[in-house]
């Protein structure tokens, strides 16, 4: 089987380097590669990149997501990242800090960094969220993620990270590549490039977005300079899951059965003047995927066969809580189905964003928490959360002084996140922040660690899974210059 | 309390802050492996920043990894002696001073980034006296007195210029704050870093080696070999090639048949396939030339320059939006930069000599006298248009949170980033920080090149890159237009306001009335508002927000800043406060006035680079930061490009001189004839058109870190001949069009065809599978406007309309580029245009082309991705389009070929594919049609549709869209 690292020869890359359009590949087994990768959505056949690869001297692999040998024993399967875009509150909702209730109104001793206007009386602004110590382990959760702090024994609290960039754009480009530049694969890109998947009709990676709008950018699941198949697909939770999967017009049934019978026939033969070109072959193959794509990838969507307590699980029965919770049930749904890795996103109206009032987080807190805490106990409840991840953290977070009146700019230098499943310490919290939450201080984790850790669960080590690009061995981390590194700490 | 964080020097331009407190004095470069030494301190976010298209490492990973751990920022008190500026003065006064004094203006002459430039002084002598705080500027200009209320006067008036939302206006150092530049003054102005000499890496020596790597000599023109195979000889080309392909005992594939090469021609040219027509002309043509006729006539139609231009636009990396291009349903319209594409499309079409066209977009500003024309000339139009190919870099800044230096920087970054890789083919980004880690440029060449640029993109005198959302303040009230010149002297231009008059007083009549009747849904909201201020506090704060902001007293002011957002009232509120009759009438009165705002006339707007001023000193940034200029440049190339016999030559500007020169300068130099890269580099890129992969790969990397030629005799051979043809283009194609290598057949007649090579008997495909060598022509994917073009062009749609604003797609919350809001067009037909007029945008460009592998234009596109995703199969089966252009297609085809089944079937094939279908195909296709009547007349039985038999044949023709043979050009 192959490892990730380019260098390494595998029969796959022994077979391409051979001859790219040398009749190595059967029929057979590209359809068994294609197929396991279900290379439908994704499965793009070597040409463009492998020559271009090849004339740089460079090693690569046959592009596919087959699945892949990890590097070290996976602890999981499968992340499922709930994305809290706008920058969680920290001091409200995850992490305590009494002595600002205490100094509310004073001024901060320092001058703190600040986005935007509106901080200039530089005044601690107290919470008036109120926190409980929850389950066994006694982890204190705020008010606004009631559902959430009630899995408190299973979930591992990260009260020390930090990012690098307290603007929303940036913010969300260090969180899903590592960092602020446009063009880097995504964080998902990376793992179905090192790990593929074992699904024969779905992607590796899959994007649950706001189809009414929330748009954080494609950059968020792009495969940047990967091959594109490593990119995320974007799957819909109500109506047609993917982009063309139905007919624009209605069909008449056995029509389409018809044509494709037609177009495999002139394709046919018109390989028989080229009957080396792996991407004839693999583009026929894609027709017939698309077709069994059509019909598989259908019966994921839908909710009306869900019993009754899937549907107060997931808070579908409740308008607040029915968008968040449909994409919630659609990627376990996913995970359930060998993809590898899903983004969760939040509604386009709700964000954690809340410059004037913190209470203006409350209704994302409301539409998402739930759903979040229904979607951790139905993984558990089939035996998924010892071999899913199931992440929930956001861009940044937010300052212990006021702007406007009620409200907090973002923060780059603390924020909280939870994790939970996969091999981390349940009922456990990691790291602190100042006393009034400016800052991490103890056993600060970077977004860079946080991705380092993650694909350690999934077995491969961050330093290992590169990919050559512009002469270059790159690492999703890039550990030499961010300094990342696995935070075992964490890990049960 | 832990709160003594030492972030008083947080204090900071968000955008920029970073760690100042982190005190890496002494950086390791991991990458190159070499212990740097480097000082002063180092601001983490900004090299961050700046090394984005750097793939090196700006520093180790401890110092990212723990920025923060060895924060410790001195207190005050203790021993001044000790003081020195980086650790002390630096923070305050990038927190403070910077923006005006260094990063994005230097006013008062006066930078302050580095104690070097402090000691230099600016325009009213030094600021600093060592010793004497009294004596020194900058320390007056802070403590309370007289010169601390002129300064303050300068920078209210400054900040007053200053957009609004700008944060940290306003904002002043702390009584703490100034006494430390007090004390660090009076403890003598220490500094750790006080000279500014170049470090030995950042200009090492060039090598003999680095001398002698091929691309850096200048191109000589080979002989041309003598072969075995004289009778395959069309061109030179051929010549070339086969000597290659003799060594192996290789020669060419049989040429094409005709149906193949005018169907190749046409796609390679113009970018969709011939009409029927088309083809037997040609078929039926006796001359012996008719190829070469044939050639000529499609270099000469218009349709050859969107072709080709486009190529030369994925180099330029063109886009229609403004800035990152982020959100898909809100992007900023690069206003009036279509008229660059167009201009590209235009000199290919004028087969323009490729040194002055480069000539043109470096420095047409400096061509014409544009400043005093009496009337814009359309030479002078055109020359100006021709430079918003510097102006395609990414840039933010016309939005306010992104009005910093960062994003001044990183725009020319970005610029010189396309400029490297798309004219010059190096990697030069990587130099920016550091020397080079595998080509012969150095740190000090990066940054010589850099400031050839800097008079005209010159950080500290932006010219805002305003998106079509400032149109009003573009075009009418704003005296900065930023980089955009209106096409109109202002004679002209005082004329249209006259004109416009009267239309704006009937506006603002009726933005009064709309007022009027917004006014009480405005107050009932408002009167809400004020309610949850508690009532004690209602009349101060009224009594607040209706004083003026200098009428305003601290109390007043703190209730504004307080209050005063919580009593805004939003249009949308106002909006629903509206009952049903006069929510009716704002929008009578709405579309009144955007229709008479219709009719107001609008100066032609272009994007044009230009210099703004003399050209500002310049420095190497060390290690990239922007904050830490070096030692002092002087404009120049790469010094392994330097050739005494063809040298550059800097131009010395005269005194009151408006323009340097220098980029005038700069395309002379590229467009010498015997400039060692240039025609390289630009033919190179040619023949990666015609033959999949440049004579060069990756064709944006010509360095010592990129591959050797396959066949450099060639290469040297076509650049010289580029030249020597006056660098014009239509030659070079015709050279290679009609050698034996394009004409033949991308198949080899019996796959198992064997070559005698010492007795022994192998496959071409055994002896170079990977087709260098050419002995085939290859298949070749067309690319994604190629795909949607042909598509009209067999459905009979597309619309030919050349030129103009770009056509706008509606973008979907669903992700997707989809479809178009007709009313919106300016015609309906514009729907159909070829994709090169449908926006360009950075991330989401019409899904239909997305799907096929259009780039996302990060900065440039120097190869285009064709790999094949199963999402083209389910969008040429399921998409409205593609179904939409079948049932045209299938139309045309009833039209053409009547009602009889052959003759459908055969005209079909000959529209979509160029050719007849042979007898199985036949067979085939009367299968389907027979097996679709059926199913349609069984579902007709229910409904009624269209005839059946017209039914079967959209899906034939359909199904024809969707062969390899009409993706995958032969």
């Amino acid at each position: 089987m192959s490892t990730i690292t380019t260098t390494d020869h595998t029969v796959m890359n022994n077979l391409h380097d051979h001859d790219s359009e040398s009749s190595a590949y059967s029929r057979r087994q590209l359809l068994q590669w294609s197929g396991l990768g279900f290379g439908a959505l994704a499965l793009n056949v070597i040409d463009a990149h492998a020559t271009q690869r090849r004339a740089e001297g460079q090693n690569h692999a046959f592009p596919s997501i087959q699945p892949k040998m990890p590097h070290l024993t996976p602890r999981a399967k499968s992340i499922i990242f709930l994305m809290q875009t706008g920058g969680v509150s920290q001091m409200d909702v995850l992490d305590p800090k009494p002595e600002l209730n205490k100094y509310d109104g004073q001024q901060h001793e320092i001058h703190l960094e600040v986005s935007s206007p509106g901080n200039e009386a530089n005044r601690i602004l107290g919470s008036w969220m109120k926190f409980h110590k929850r389950g066994q382990c006694g982890m204190e959760i705020s008010e606004a993620l009631p559902h959430i702090a009630g899995l408190a024994d299973d979930l591992c609290l990260v009260r020390s990270m930090h990012t690098y960039h307290n603007n929303h754009l940036e913010g969300w480009m260090i969180l899903s590549t590592g960092k602020i530049f446009q063009g880097r694969p995504s964080f998902g890109s990376w793992i179905s490039y090192g790990l593929g998947t074992d699904n024969d009709s779905l992607p590796a990676f899959a994007v649950l977005r706001d189809p009414a709008g929330y748009n954080p950018g494609p950059y968020m699941w792009a495969a940047g300079w990967l091959p594109p198949l490593y990119g995320g697909t974007e799957f819909y939770a109500e109506g047609t899951p993917i982009l063309n999967l139905r007919s624009a017009n209605v069909q008449v049934p056995g029509v389409q059965r018809n044509n494709l019978a037609y177009l495999e026939t002139l394709n046919r033969l018109h390989q028989q003047n080229h009957p080396n070109d792996v991407r004839l072959e693999t583009r026929m193959v894609n027709y017939e995927l698309a077709a069994r794509m059509q019909v598989n990838a259908m019966k994921i969507s839908g909710t009306a066969d869900e019993p009754a307590y899937i549907h107060k699980l997931y808070g579908l029965d409740n308008l607040q809580t029915r968008p968040y919770g449909l994409r919630c049930l659609m990627a376990r749904k996913l995970v359930e189905s060998g993809v590898r890795f899903v983004s969760v996103f939040p509604q386009e109206e709700h964000t954690w964003d809340s410059h004037q009032n913190f209470n203006d987080a409350l209704p994302m807190a409301g539409a998402t928490d739930l759903p979040a805490a229904g979607l951790i106990r139905d993984l558990r409840a089939r035996g998924l959360l010892d071999e899913t991840i199931v992440v929930w953290a956001g861009e940044f977070g937010r300052l212990p002084i006021s702007q406007g009146s009620k409200g907090r700019d973002h923060n780059r230098n603390a924020a909280s996140c939870l994790i939970t499943g996969g091999g981390f310490k349940p009922g456990y919290i990691h790291g602190e922040t100042d006393s009034l939450g400016y800052k991490a201080v103890e056993n600060r984790v970077s977004v860079s660690d946080l991705h380092a850790t993650l694909l350690h669960q999934l077995g491969l080590d961050h330093d290992k899974l590169i990919y050559k690009h512009s002469g270059r061995d790159e690492t999703l981390t890039d550990s030499p210059v961010t300094g990342a590194t696995v935070v075992r700490e964490i890990l049960a | 309390m832990n709160v003594h964080i030492p972030n008083e020097l947080a204090e900071e331009l968000p955008k920029e802050a970073e760690a100042l407190g982190d005190d890496p004095e002494r950086i390791v470069c991991v990458s190159s492996a070499k212990t740097m030494s480097v000082s002063p301190r180092i601001t983490l976010a900004t090299v961050l920043v700046l090394c984005c298209v750097c793939r090196m490492d700006p520093f180790g990973g401890k110092a990212l990894a723990a920025p923060e751990d060895s924060i410790d920022h001195p207190t005050v008190t203790g021993e001044h002696h000790e003081m020195r500026f980086e650790e002390y003065v630096a923070p305050i006064v990038g927190a403070y001073c910077l923006r005006c004094h260094g990063l994005e203006a230097w006013h008062a002459e006066l930078d302050l980034r580095t104690m070097p430039l402090i000691n230099k002084g600016g325009r009213s002598g030094a600021v600093v006296v060592p010793g004497s705080a009294k004596q020194s500027l900058l320390y007056q200009v802070l403590a309370p007195g007289e010169r601390q209320e002129a300064h303050e006067r300068a920078m209210k008036k400054v900040e007053g210029r200053m957009r609004k939302g700008v944060p940290r206006r306003g904002i002043r150092p702390t009584a703490k704050h100034v006494e430390v530049i007090g004390g660090w003054i009076n403890a003598g102005a220490k500094a750790q870093y006080t000279d500014a000499d170049l470090l030995p890496d950042q200009a090492p020596l060039l090598t003999d080696e680095d001398r002698q790597w091929w691309s850096f000599r200048k191109p000589v023109r080979p002989p041309v070999p003598s072969v075995k195979n004289q009778h395959r000889v069309r061109s030179p080309v051929d010549t070339f090639l086969l000597d290659r392909l003799e060594e192996h005992g290789l020669s060419f594939s049989n040429d094409a048949g005709p149906e193949v090469l005018v169907r190749r021609a046409y796609h390679d040219l113009l970018g969709f396939p011939p009409v029927p027509e088309d083809v037997d002309a040609y078929r039926n043509a006796s001359s012996p030339d008719r190829f070469e006729r044939l050639i000529d006539r499609l270099l000469a139609s218009p349709h050859y320059g969107e072709r080709w231009g486009r190529h030369w636009l994925d180099a330029a990396g063109y886009t229609d939006v403004m800035g990152h291009d982020d959100l898909i349903t809100s992007t900023w319209l690069s206003k009036g930069i279509w008229l660059f594409r167009d201009y590209v499309i235009r000199s290919y079409n004028e087969d323009k000599p490729f040194n002055r066209f480069l000539l043109e977009q470096i420095a047409g500003d400096e061509l014409v006298p544009w400043r005093d024309a009496e009337t814009y000339t359309p030479e002078i139009i055109e020359h100006l248009v021709a430079t918003g190919f510097l102006r395609l870099a990414r840039d933010q800044t016309f939005e306010q949170v992104s009005d910093h230096a960062v994003h001044r920087e990183n725009t020319l970054v970005e610029m010189l980033t396309i400029f490297g890789t798309g004219v010059l083919g190096l990697t030069v980004q990587c130099s920016q920080c550091h020397t080079h880690k595998y080509e012969p440029i150095s740190q000090l060449d990066y940054y010589r090149f850099r400031s050839l640029f800097t008079p005209a993109y010159n950080p500290q005198n932006w010219k805002h890159s305003w998106g079509d959302k400032f149109e009003r303040e573009i075009q009418l009230e704003n005296p900065d237009s930023g980089r955009f010149l209106r096409l109109t002297t202002q004679k002209e231009y005082e004329e249209i306001r006259a004109q416009n008059e009267p239309i704006q007083k009937e506006i603002g009549a009726f933005n009064k009335k709309l007022d009027g009747v917004k006014q009480q849904a405005r107050a009932e909201v408002r009167g809400r508002k004020l309610e949850r201020v508690p009532q004690p506090l209602r009349a101060d704060i009224e009594a607040a927000l209706s004083a003026t902001e200098d009428e305003r007293n601290e109390i007043q002011q703190y209730l504004v800043e307080k209050l005063g957002p919580l009593l805004d009232v939003t249009k949308k509120e106002v909006m629903t406060q509206l009952d049903e009759q006069h929510s009716e009438q704002v929008a009578k009165i709405v579309q009144a006035i955007k229709e008479l705002d219709r009719k107001k006339q609008r100066p032609g707007l272009v994007q044009a680079l230009w210099d703004v001023g003399p050209p500002p000193l310049q420095y190497i940034l060390t290690r990239g930061d922007f904050r830490r200029p070096g030692v002092e440049v002087t404009p120049g190339v790469f010094a392994i490009l330097e050739d005494p016999q063809s040298p550059f030559i800097l131009p010395t500007p005269e005194s009151g001189a408006v323009t340097s020169g220098y980029r005038t300068a700069l395309g002379r130099w590229l467009g010498q004839d015997d400039h060692p890269l240039t025609s390289r580099v630009f033919v190179n890129r040619v023949w990666q058109r015609y033959f999949e992969r440049g004579i060069v790969e990756p064709t944006g990397n010509f360095g010592r870190s990129g591959a050797l030629p396959s066949h450099p005799r060639l290469l040297d051979w076509l650049a010289t001949d580029f030249v020597r043809g006056d660098w014009t283009l239509k030659r070079i194609h015709k050279l290679i069009l009609t050698s034996t290598a394009y004409r033949q057949m991308s198949t080899r007649v019996g796959s198992s065809e064997l070559a005698d090579l010492d007795g022994e008997r192998f496959t071409p495909q055994s002896i170079d599978p990977d087709n260098r060598l050419l002995w085939k022509m290859l298949l070749r994917r067309i690319d994604s406007e190629v795909v949607r073009d042909s598509m009209l062009s067999v459905s009979g749609q597309l619309d030919r309309t050349m030129g103009g604003p770009p056509v706008i797609p509606l973008a979907n919350d669903d992700g997707t580029t989809l479809g178009f809001q007709t009313d919106s067009l300016a015609r309906p037909a514009d729907v159909f245009r070829r994709s090169i007029y449908i926006v360009n945008r950075r991330n989401y460009s019409l899904t239909t082309l997305k799907v096929f592998g259009q780039p996302v234009m990060a900065t440039n596109c120097t190869q285009r991705e064709k790999s094949a995703v199963v999402l083209q199969s389910l969008t040429m089966l399921n998409d409205k389009f593609s179904q939409q252009q079948a049932a045209s297609f299938a139309e045309r085809v009833r039209k053409l070929a009547g009602d009889a089944v052959i003759e459908r079937i055969r005209m079909a094939f000959r529209l979509a594919l160029g050719r007849l279908p042979d007898r199985r195909e036949m067979v085939a296709s009367q299968d389907l049609l027979r097996k679709q009547l059926i199913l349609y007349h069984e579902a007709d039985a229910a409904e009624n549709g269209a005839v059946p038999a017209d039914r079967a044949l959209v899906e034939l023709c359909h199904m024809l869209l969707n062969t390899n043979e009409f993706l995958y050009i032969k």
